[in-house]
């Protein structure tokens, strides 16, 4: 137990300092975060009601970031559109994080067959698209917000069940782990409350740079018409809407809700990177 | 390593601070514009044909904006990327120009009796391989297209026997009088192939692996699936009327309007049909193209997809006719390329003759249906009509279709209608115009559909006859029935057309369709060529023919 003290102890002190990328950038997440949370509710304009009198319109006192092709105030659809544009790369974290850890942790604890198994599986799951599978997740079950969230839900599960994997195995061999076999802990005790809780930053990491990735794929789906459906508002989507409007010179649509993807994805990949490896850094 | 690293993430501050700029810069940088300088007036600028070709041309690149063929075999050529590709390679027996005038090709025709038709082969055509077309040709070619199997099979329904009765003479003889039958030799359903080939390559007949053997005024070179299809003049074509400009000709497959766009201001494609009104501004603008309007006889609507539920209460979709603000959608989704449509089947498939006759009829519908928000909402109260979801399915990814259902969906809600948009895979989409298994869930189907012909039976028959293709109703209206088959049987247009007015008031009561626009033809040719055929008869003529150098 004192190992773990110590390596804990250690750990805090290493990453005590203030990293200004990870102030910055972070307090970017979370205000893009309050924006999926809140937006909806500061939208000027309610974001599906069209104005047939007044499409394509430039930024204007009324309209601040100009009207779509329907007359949909584009910065009302901004703000409406995070909450979907999060909640689904959010459920897709969450899913994959929590499956990933915990045959993390199995495979590392049993190791034998069960290790080896969950390798090859992973091995193969690596090899197929994420998007591919959004896209026959669509056509099986039907366009919409559930289909590509469950689909990249399951493809995302390899990218934290290989990293976790290989902290938990390291934490395995550790002599604290030992310790508490010969405490009598169960097995589970040991797992949830000692493993799990010392390979936790690396799952946050994960998730944290996983988030990005998951947005911009659930962006795509929304973007190709199988995810998210008109006329609600979400960013993949509104880059979809406003690209014939290109042709017209009406860039504020397409670009807008793109500088926003772009924002959100390199944002939460540089938290999580720095974070990863801080945690690298002091493992 | 590091460096690589370092570099990445160098790169990935300067998106993120570019990505916050752009996003304040936007509003400043982008252009909102008035909806008046992106519409055309229609009546105004349509056409059928440019001015003719002053000389011949080495390469055409040419789009099919609809996507790569699934076949090339005439009988089944249905789509718009296959009639278009087969019309330049095989000859129809009879022949519309752009203006959709019935003339000889092949043959010339007598109507004998009521079921009989002789059509005498006059003229001199080869095949590509050199051997001459021949009445036993054209026999086997129409037996062909007779077959079940066979997309325009209807076509056929009438016909009792198609035989070779003479070296240049084939006799069609009919179970009942068919006034549709001939006009329809104009189309894929008359185009006539080599029966040595075909018998030969049975099985991979039409495909990119078999190609076909015509007597067009091109010659199939090359199918490269997913990439182009590739033509090349006939230099022995019989008929100089359409002897090509063009020495070769490629198809490409471009869907995407914006990349369509792209390529056409950049000069990589020459010149394209039914080019997405999203286009029309920057086409315009660019100044490289020509962007001409031609009358067509496609048209957008809104299919109920299934029999029974709340779209077989004819109050319910009374008000649904009235719900729709047609003019708008015009306006401002077809930025002007389209006129609003107030009947199941357009002005455009009216006979020239009798235009008086139908327009009498549609004026009523126009009248009923004109948009009215107030009378459409009084409407829905009073129908069936509980609140639940109407599902309007459309194909994934087609931005036109769907704005068009959010401005539905949009002026549906002010009238208490509650519409879901279902975008389909384009692939299950198409499906879901033949297979009822994969309408299940959906109440009614957006989309565009065309005629071959300016014959308002061919559309009807489609629609509206017991177990008829697109008879997604279930209609099996005796009135209707009797109506449309004597119509048929009808030669004289003005009795045809009063027995066609009076099937069409029983089944637009039925209200299988909320009718919404009839839409252009939009023809982009890049002005260094000229010739084109913009009016939609280029669907069932060799439209590449007449195509060369503008000086």
């Amino acid at each position: 137990m004192s190992t773990l003290t110590a390596r804990l102890s250690s750990r805090r002190t290493r990453t005590g300092s203030v990293d200004k990328v990870v102030l910055v950038f972070g307090t970017v997440c979370g205000f893009l975060i309050l924006m999926a949370v809140f937006g909806p509710l500061l939208a000027p304009h309610p974001p599906s009601q069209t104005d047939i009198l007044a499409t394509s319109q430039g930024p204007s006192g009324q309209h601040l970031l100009g009207t779509d092709s329907l007359g949909r105030d584009i910065l009302s659809r901004l703000l409406a559109g995070a909450r979907l544009s999060f909640l689904g790369p959010g459920i897709i974290v969450v899913v994959s994080a929590t499956a990933g850890t915990a045959l993390a942790i199995a495979a590392a604890w049993h190791g034998g067959w069960l290790d080896r198994g969950l390798n090859r599986v992973l091995n193969v799951m690596f090899a197929v698209p994420g998007i591919l599978v959004a896209v026959l997740a669509a056509a099986v079950f039907g366009a919409g917000f559930w289909a590509p969230v469950l689909a990249l839900s399951l493809v995302y599960i390899p990218y934290v069940a290989r990293v976790v994997r290989s902290a938990a195995v390291r934490e395995r061999r550790m002599p604290y782990v030992e310790a508490c076999e010969l405490a009598g802990l169960s097995a589970w005790r040991i797992c949830t409350r000692h493993i799990l809780r010392n390979v936790f930053p690396i799952v946050m990491a994960q998730a944290t740079i996983g988030f990005g990735s998951a947005l911009m794929d659930f962006g795509a789906t929304s973007f190709l018409g199988l995810g998210v459906q008109p006329p609600s508002a979400e960013w993949g989507l509104m880059v979809s809407d406003g690209r014939s409007e290109l042709l017209d010179g009406a860039l504020q649509q397409s670009l807008s809700a793109g500088a926003l993807i772009v924002l959100t994805v390199v944002s939460f990949n540089i938290v999580g990177e720095r974070l990863s490896s801080r945690i690298g850094a002091s493992g | 390593m590091l460096q690589s690293q370092r570099f990445v993430r160098g790169r990935r501050r300067c998106a993120a601070a570019a990505a916050g700029v752009s996003l304040l810069l936007v509003a400043a940088c982008s252009g909102g514009s008035s909806n008046d300088d992106k519409t055309v007036d229609v009546s105004k600028d349509l056409a059928s044909t440019m001015s003719p070709a002053k000389g011949d041309i080495d390469q055409l690149t040419w789009n099919l904006t609809a996507g790569e063929p699934d076949t090339l075999d005439p009988r089944n050529a249905a789509t718009y990327g296959g009639g278009q590709v087969t019309s330049n390679l095989c000859d129809p027996l009879v022949r519309v120009d752009a203006d959709y005038k019935l003339t000889p090709n092949l043959v010339s025709f007598k109507q004998v009796t009521p079921t009989k038709l002789v059509y005498t082969l006059v003229a001199d055509a080869t095949f590509w391989d050199g051997k001459p077309v021949t009445a036993e040709d054209i026999a086997f070619s129409l037996n062909r297209a007779k077959a079940p199997d066979s997309i325009v099979s209807f076509i056929y329904a009438n016909v009792k026997s198609i035989e070779a009765t003479g070296d240049k003479e084939v006799t069609v003889t009919f179970t009942k009088p068919d006034e549709l039958f001939n006009n329809e030799m104009s189309t894929i359903a008359g185009l006539v192939v080599e029966k040595a080939y075909t018998e030969k390559n049975a099985k991979t007949f039409g495909t990119s692996a078999g190609g076909l053997m015509c007597s067009g005024p091109f010659k199939l070179d090359s199918w490269k699936t997913g990439d182009s299809i590739t033509m090349s003049r006939n230099d022995n074509y019989w008929n100089d009327t359409y002897k090509a400009h063009a020495a070769s000709v490629k198809f490409t497959f471009v869907t995407d309007s914006t990349a369509l766009t792209q390529a056409l201001n950049a000069g990589e494609i020459d010149g394209a049909y039914e080019v997405s009104p999203d286009a029309i501004t920057s086409l315009k603008s660019n100044g490289r193209n020509a962007v001409v309007f031609g009358p067509s006889t496609q048209s957008l609507k809104l299919d109920v997809a299934n029999p029974g539920g709340v779209t077989a209460d004819r109050t319910f979709m009374q008000g649904l006719q009235k719900i729709v603000d047609r003019k708008a959608l015009a306006k401002v989704i077809y930025k002007g390329a389209a006129t609003p449509l107030y009947s199941a089947i357009t002005p455009t498939t009216w006979p020239n003759d009798q235009r008086a006759t139908y327009q009498k009829a549609y004026d009523v519908l126009e009248k009923e249906r004109a948009f009215d928000a107030k009378g459409a909402k009084k409407l829905i109260e009073q129908s069936d009509y509980d609140g639940q979801k109407l599902v309007v399915a459309i194909p994934a990814g087609n931005s036109v279709l769907s704005k068009t259902a959010q401005l539905l969906q949009q002026q549906a809600k002010q009238a208490g209608v509650t519409i879901k948009i279902l975008s389909l895979q384009p692939l299950v989409y198409s499906q879901a115009g033949y297979d009822a298994t994969k309408r299940k869930g959906i109440d009614f189907l957006l989309g565009t559909s065309f005629n071959g012909v300016q014959d308002p039976l061919e559309p009807a028959g489609f629609v509206y006859l017991p177990k008829a293709f697109y008879n997604y109703t279930d209609l099996d209206d005796p009135a209707v029935t009797d109506a449309l088959n004597t119509a048929r049987e009808t030669f004289d247009g003005d009795k045809r057309a009063e027995l066609f007015i009076k099937a069409q008031t029983t089944f637009e009561q039925a209200s299988a369709t909320v009718p919404l626009l009839s839409t252009n033809t939009v023809t982009v040719l890049n002005k260094k060529y000229t010739g084109a055929v913009t009016s939609f008869a280029y669907w069932a003529m060799p439209q590449m023919a007449p195509i060369g150098a503008a000086k």
